[in-house]
């Protein structure tokens, strides 16, 4: 009883043909396009599977799709179609977190889908936030970092060389 | 303006210079730089306002007609909140698959807050907990601890329902103080809107949503979520002339086994929401 509380809506959703928009490579979408056979084609697109607990397609749920580079605005919006499918094609020269929002019945959920590279922060963002947690002010790269205790000792050397001339 | 480790950076080699004579290594200084970047532009912690909210959604405030025809209104639900804590996450939290949350970033109030989810403000149905000053970025999740208040008009309980129901021609005046203690960690607020993303100087708000359909269901409506709702009939065959002012352990003597732990077990614990996400639900204490 409990789970058709905590799990109203099943949500799945396949990457399969995200990875032909990548590599190339040419893979058959025939587990969702009833065997249709595009498969030289290079454009791939994400499938959505919505489907409540019971089975039911969410026929008609409100999806959204958000662009990792624009979390506030829908790049895409539409309704699941009859058999509880939603295709849509991510650009990608947005690589990133893509999100998509799907809703029904005053219940809803978001699933994400990873197009091109990996979208986890690089090093120095994760270092930046780390530090915005932290409460500091900022950060520094490696290089930076490297660059600011090396010219640190030169000066240091500097300023002795400076006195000991003077001295001399 | 520069922060101390611009300016050291760039006095250190400045005076390094100076002080060897050696110009002929600025050039390499120069080149090595332009390799490396400017400057790091330190990272200031920017901030904005994040206003930490709770809701009970419009029918905390114009009242519902539950599943078995009772037209409740409310004049006031009390809801303790504590530990409310808004999250950067990456990966997104999804509070209905087995991932942890993974955290890059937090912000939370220290103290417990009751609320009173009929006196709300503005468009959106809800009440301001707490606005915080805060790191812009992106407040993706959002958990809390939904407790016994110690002071208050709801003191001793997580959340009191107050108001009438009538149907026909009977009412029942009723005050519900109920005191199952529960976390909720939800991912990404579900609505019209999008929540949680502060920009520098601005402000946002997360949201803590309790779905009342939930525990009274609403007329017109068959889902299975309205199946489950306990409704108002139950409590209305407890009430005394009109009236039926319990606490949860005066519901169990009360409500039948069967109803008692609908409740308390599955209905009270899920009335947490982001909107229209569902929450992960832990730690419940009856």
């Amino acid at each position: 009883m409990n789970n058709l509380f905590r799990d109203p809506i099943k949500l799945l959703y396949s990457c399969v043909v995200i990875g032909t928009v990548w590599t190339g490579l040419s893979e058959s979408p025939a587990a969702w396009a009833h065997g249709v056979a595009i498969s030289t084609s290079q454009v791939g697109a994400t499938r959505i599977y919505a489907e409540f607990d019971s089975g039911e397609p969410m026929v008609g749920a409100q999806v959204r799709v958000y662009s990792p580079d624009n979390p506030q605005d829908p790049w895409l919006e539409g309704v699941v179609d009859p058999q509880g499918n939603f295709f849509f094609l991510p650009d990608p020269g947005i690589p990133g977190t893509w999100e998509v929002m799907i809703r029904q019945a005053g219940h809803g959920r978001v699933v994400t889908v990873a197009v091109g590279e990996d979208p986890a922060m690089s090093g120095s963002e994760a270092a930046s936030l780390d530090a915005l947690a932290d409460g500091s002010v900022g950060s520094l790269s490696p290089l930076h970092r490297g660059l600011l205790m090396g010219s640190t000792v030169w000066g240091l050397v500097g300023t002795a060389l400076f006195f000991a001339r003077r001295r001399s | 303006m520069l922060s101390w480790e611009d300016a050291c950076y760039t006095f250190c080699i400045l005076w390094g210079l100076t002080m060897l004579n050696r110009l002929s290594s600025l050039s390499a200084l120069s080149a090595l730089m332009m390799a490396v970047g400017p400057l790091p532009v330190l990272a200031q912690a920017e901030t904005g306002t994040l206003e930490f909210r709770a809701s009970g959604e419009d029918l905390a405030v114009e009242g519902l007609v539950s599943k078995d025809g009772w037209e409740l209104s409310f004049d006031h639900i009390y809801v303790t909140l504590a530990e409310v804590t808004a999250y950067q996450t990456e990966p997104p939290f999804d509070a209905l698959s087995e991932n942890d949350l993974e955290l890059t970033l937090e912000v939370g109030l220290e103290e417990p807050v009751t609320v009173d989810l009929t006196d709300v403000a503005g468009d959106d149905n809800s009440v301001l907990i707490e606005a915080v000053t805060a790191p812009i970025g992106r407040y993706n999740a959002i958990s809390w601890q939904m407790v016994g208040a110690t002071d208050g008009p709801a003191a001793g309980y997580s959340i009191v329902f107050a108001g009438s129901a009538t149907r026909e021609s009977e009412t029942v005046d009723f005050v519900l103080k109920l005191s199952p203690e529960v976390t909720y960690t939800c991912g990404d607020f579900i609505g019209d809107d999008r929540k949680g993303i502060l920009a520098a100087g601005e402000t946002a708000d997360v949201q803590a949503t309790f779905h009342l359909d939930h525990l009274f269901g609403e007329a017109d409506k068959d889902d299975d979520f309205n199946q489950l709702a306990l409704g108002f009939d139950p409590l209305a065959e407890v009430a005394t002339d009109g009236v039926l002012d319990v606490s949860t352990d005066e519901l169990a003597d009360l409500l039948s086994a069967e109803d008692y732990k609908l409740l308390m077990e599955t209905v009270v614990p899920e009335l947490g929401h982001v909107g229209e996400g569902h929450c992960r639900v832990s730690d419940l204490t009856i």
